[in-house]
């Protein structure tokens, strides 16, 4: 069984370890890689460990648009996901594709034939 | 022999087309008085660009309602539109004497800069609601009689086609940037009449011996995601005191943002619009809908509470969910996430918010 993850609005999933591609994410000004920030609150999913995030869509294809965030790549130790409200999450080494959450928006409504 | 002049952009190019993405998307939701003479001098310099005469007078508006409303009421003394000529085809001209001399390269890295590549979806709601009350200004009964009668060439077509929205100009910031950082002049410099009104009008109506021309909203407002919206007034208002009111990029009537106490189970009930009624209940909240026996208890598992509520030709449904942590207190947080209505368990509702099936979905750790 896959080794999954949810934190909040992220879900963070084990995947075959691979080699980064695509697009690198540097961290941030304070070190901390950032996962995803809340729209409202600001309030993250970081990792201040030494991880490497990238982001390739080719990587992502079966998941729907917009929801892909990147992959972690977790060497030398394990990583730590922490979030001002959430419990945190520790990854072992390895690789890890990580997605948000969605919700019905008021314009996807459509009427339905019932 | 390749009519390429220009097959990928320099570093310092790339650097120049982030800095007209950032200048035009601040154009779009500029709020400032207009620079009337600076406009005024643009319009003749696009007429002149499109082999016309610059029109007998300028009118202004405070927004694009005042605009409407005077073009309509104005005589055949102001001659055809001229909406044609003076944009789309001068636009077009140019886009397509770019395209034939820069490389896949280029319009790849143009790709890549939405700010300029792509309208933002404010702006078409935006337009939406203009063009919705606009179309309601009509013509005396005299004028659309002689209408009938008249030269084709000089019927009064209608407000969405004569007139023009330049913070939804698809192509003038990337064409600006051809333009000024590219070396492309001879390509693009009939566009520099428009880039002028666009960065000193909102709206242009052009006909031939009067041109019509806005002034900028007083007020645009949008969520994170870049949709019209706005939980507590206006989403977008104009000097003229037209308004229109938006919650996540859809339309709305007033009064559900002016007066939220009346959403109800029963007016939402009531709702004919099926995108109206989602942000009924997003204003009320899934949590007092549900509170107020808006929706019904159709399955519980480890992963939370499936609700739903059908109505004639629509079906809604929220799943319950509760935080993985609890709160200094004890006790812990509960979220309603709004699902497609089909969902049959919570588990499959809760799998769907992240893009996967029910089967897949399997958290071993959940904080």
């Amino acid at each position: 069984m896959t080794e999954m993850f949810a934190q909040g609005d992220l879900l963070i999933e084990r995947v075959a370890d691979i080699e980064p591609s695509g697009t690198i994410l540097a961290p941030d000004t304070t070190g901390a890689i950032v996962l995803a920030e809340g729209e409202l609150t600001g309030h993250r999913h970081a990792i201040f460990d030494r991880v490497t995030m990238f982001r390739d869509d080719s990587l992502a294809r079966e998941i729907p648009a917009g929801l892909y965030v990147g992959h972690v790549k977790v060497e030398g130790g394990s990583a730590l996901i922490q979030h001002q409200e959430h419990a945190p999450i520790n990854l072992g080494e390895g690789t890890y594709r990580v997605r948000r959450q969605r919700e019905l928006e008021p314009k996807d409504a459509v009427l339905v034939a019932d | 022999m390749s009519l390429i002049e220009i097959a990928r952009l320099s570093d310092p190019q790339r650097e120049k087309l982030g800095q007209y993405g950032q200048r035009w998307s601040e154009l779009r939701i500029a709020t400032e008085p207009c620079d009337r003479a600076a406009a005024e001098a643009g319009v003749e310099r696009a007429y002149a660009a499109a082999g016309l005469v610059p029109p007998r007078s300028i009118v202004w508006g405070g927004g694009p309602l005042e605009i409407a409303n005077d073009w309509m009421r104005s005589s055949d003394s102001a001659g055809e539109a001229v909406r044609s000529q003076v944009i789309d085809q001068i636009c077009r001209k140019a886009e397509v004497a770019v395209e034939h001399v820069v490389g896949l390269g280029v319009r790849m890295a143009l790709a890549g800069e939405l700010r300029l590549a792509r309208v933002p979806q404010f702006c078409t709601t935006i337009d939406e609601a203009v063009h919705r009350d606009c179309q309601r200004v009509r013509p005396t009964l005299r004028a659309r009689f002689f209408n009938l009668f008249a030269p084709r060439r000089l019927r009064r077509a209608s407000f969405a086609s004569s007139a023009f929205a330049f913070h939804s100009a698809s192509s003038l910031g990337a064409l600006e940037f051809f333009h000024d950082a590219c070396g492309l002049q001879r390509q693009t410099a009939a566009l520099s009449g428009l880039w002028q009104i666009a960065e000193n009008a909102a709206w242009m109506l052009p006909h031939r011996h009067v041109c019509w021309l806005s002034e900028r909203p007083r007020l645009v407002c949008q969520d994170p995601r870049g949709r019209l919206h706005a939980a507590n007034g206006p989403a977008v208002g104009y000097r003229d005191g037209w308004s229109a009111y938006a919650w996540k990029g859809v339309l709305v009537p007033s009064w559900m943002i002016e007066h939220p106490e009346r959403i109800t189970v029963r007016t939402i009930g009531a709702a004919l619009d099926p995108q109206i009624r989602r942000c009924m209940i997003e204003i009320l909240t899934p949590e007092r809908f549900i509170a107020q026996g808006g929706a019904h208890r159709i399955a519980q598992d480890e992963t939370g509470v499936l609700w739903r509520q059908r109505w004639r030709w629509e079906a809604w449904a929220a799943v319950e969910v509760t935080n993985g942590t609890p709160e200094a207190d004890g006790t812990r947080k509960r979220y309603f996430l709004q699902v497609p209505a089909n969902m049959r368990t919570p588990r499959e509702a809760v799998a769907w918010t992240y893009g996967l099936s029910e089967t897949r979905y399997r958290p071993t750790v959940r904080t």
